[in-house]
């Protein structure tokens, strides 16, 4: 299994938000997908969704493009709430059964259970942080053969995020990928075995966050500071 | 598509709702004066329900389009756009829900304005004498019938399914071209007026022109199938460009 990004672009009127982009990810891996804001990290994820068609260039899965069909297959967590507010949380799980056969409900309810969250609370009366931990659950309650999750530690506390931190590595088994965006490098240095760079909308490199260790011996967030030291955080 | 349909019927619901709400405030006041032979209340429910029925299959359209511009202009977008559906079943679901109600709430008034009329005529006698003479001399003139009164409703539902159609046509298009921009509700207006307007001047030069009877049951047959045809190919051009062009 392997997803590639063929010199994916996206263009939006007086912006490039992703240029160029090639790279070919891997099954058993999780990726860190790193870079400033507004570097074109979480336009990438969309076109790997399905939700952002590239203006040039191409995304595929197992050698064909990304479409319907790999969204049966591809799991994406997007960094804002996207719920119908009218949803509960129970609501929310089912919407997800009615649309993915990959969706375990077992899962999400041991997940649920895991991260305090209850079946009867209301999406609209959610905290950011229960929000983040609902987002989370219902992402990874999916059997799916990619996660894709953006940003999925902001906004919960130091308990939520060590939840989460186990959540993905019980379910990152060797015949999956998974990529993970986040600011807290540090706290992803634990969970993840490749990095991905991306800088000013352009693919700055992806290395495995051991050889950084051995070969160059710095961290991964020594190496992020090396990558982009000069660029000015938005 | 089952699933698709489902959540589109409950996200109209909470409206639905207040519709229902609506009629039946009217339709008390309007059985209270009925019963109670009080003028006012008599007058202000038949009103009500004579209005409120063109508001609701209005509103039931226009909250249609309004939870298009939502569901591609907001984040719940992806609720949509992640699941494994095309957009000819995600814009099929929309069409179909709105077409159910539009018809269903269609039905609804036509049954409670038939009955609300018998009610009438039963309590008044003389009532029913003034329709019978209007009738015929309506009939002698202009031929009114069932078949023409019934395909002029259907006249009205295929249109009003054409300007859904639109409506919706217009906010994919403004999606796709300027993805979220200010201002871009008022382009999108702009399109849908421009489309309906030329499309209904085409219409009154041609069909309309052909017949000198307004009411006249070839004619309606005319536009029904006008109308229908030209929802069809809206729905088709609208969920091509969201499959090949729309980005949320």
């Amino acid at each position: 299994m392997k997803l590639e990004s063929i010199n994916a672009t996206k263009k939006f009127v007086g912006k490039v938000a992703v240029e160029d982009i090639s790279m070919t990810l891997d099954e058993g891996h999780i990726y860190a997908l790193l870079g400033p804001n507004g570097s074109g990290k979480t336009t990438w994820m969309k076109m790997v969704a399905g939700l952002i068609k590239p203006s040039a260039g191409e995304i595929r899965f197992n050698d064909k493009p990304v479409d319907i069909e790999s969204r049966k297959t591809i799991a994406y967590m997007s960094t804002e709430p996207f719920f119908y507010d009218w949803m509960t949380i129970g609501d929310v799980g089912k919407y997800y059964q009615d649309f993915f056969a990959d969706f375990l409900m077992d899962r999400y309810d041991e997940l649920l259970a895991g991260m305090e969250l209850d079946k009867l609370l209301k999406v609209r009366t959610l905290s950011s942080g229960m929000m983040a931990k609902l987002k989370i659950a219902v992402t990874m309650a999916r059997d799916a053969a990619v996660y894709m999750l953006d940003e999925p530690l902001n906004g919960i506390d130091l308990l939520a995020r060590d939840e989460v931190m186990r959540t993905i590595l019980t379910y990152a088994t060797p015949e999956k990928i998974m990529i993970i965006s986040s600011h807290l490098v540090e706290e992803l240095e634990a969970v993840v075995d490749s990095v991905i760079f991306i800088k000013d909308a352009r693919f700055a490199g992806i290395h495995e966050v051991e050889e950084l260790r051995i070969n160059e011996g710095i961290s991964l967030a020594d190496k992020y500071r090396e990558v982009f030291g000069k660029v000015k955080e938005a | 598509m089952f699933n698709l349909i489902k959540y589109e019927l409950r996200k109209t619901l909470g409206l639905k709702f207040i519709i229902l709400i609506m009629f039946a405030i009217f339709q008390v006041t309007y059985l209270i004066g009925l019963y109670g032979e009080l003028d006012t209340p008599l007058v202000f429910g038949t009103m009500g329900l004579t209005f409120g029925s063109f508001v609701a299959i209005i509103l039931i359209g226009v909250y249609s389009i309004r939870l298009l511009r939502k569901d591609l202009n907001t984040k719940q977008s992806y609720m949509l756009f992640m699941t494994p559906n095309n957009s000819y079943k995600i814009l099929g679901a929309k069409v179909i829900e709105n077409g159910i109600s539009i018809i269903v709430a269609s039905l609804f008034v036509i049954l409670l304005g038939i009955l609300d009329i018998s009610l009438l005529t039963t309590k008044y006698s003389e009532f029913g004498d003034l329709i019978a003479f209007i009738n015929q001399a309506l009939g002698d003139l202009q031929q009114i019938n069932t078949a023409s009164i019934v395909s002029t409703v259907c006249v009205m539902i295929a249109e009003w399914l054409y300007i859904v159609g639109t409506g919706f046509f217009a906010i994919v298009i403004i999606a796709t071209l300027l993805n979220g921009r200010k201002h871009n509700g008022i382009a999108g207006l702009g399109i849908f007026f421009l489309i309906t307007f030329i499309v209904r001047f085409v219409i009154n030069k041609t069909v309309s022109r052909s017949y000198d009877i307004n009411i006249s049951l070839a004619h309606n047959l005319t536009l029904i199938a006008i109308y229908i045809v030209l929802a069809i190919v809206m729905y088709f051009v609208t969920a091509w460009i969201m499959d090949n062009k729309l980005s949320v």
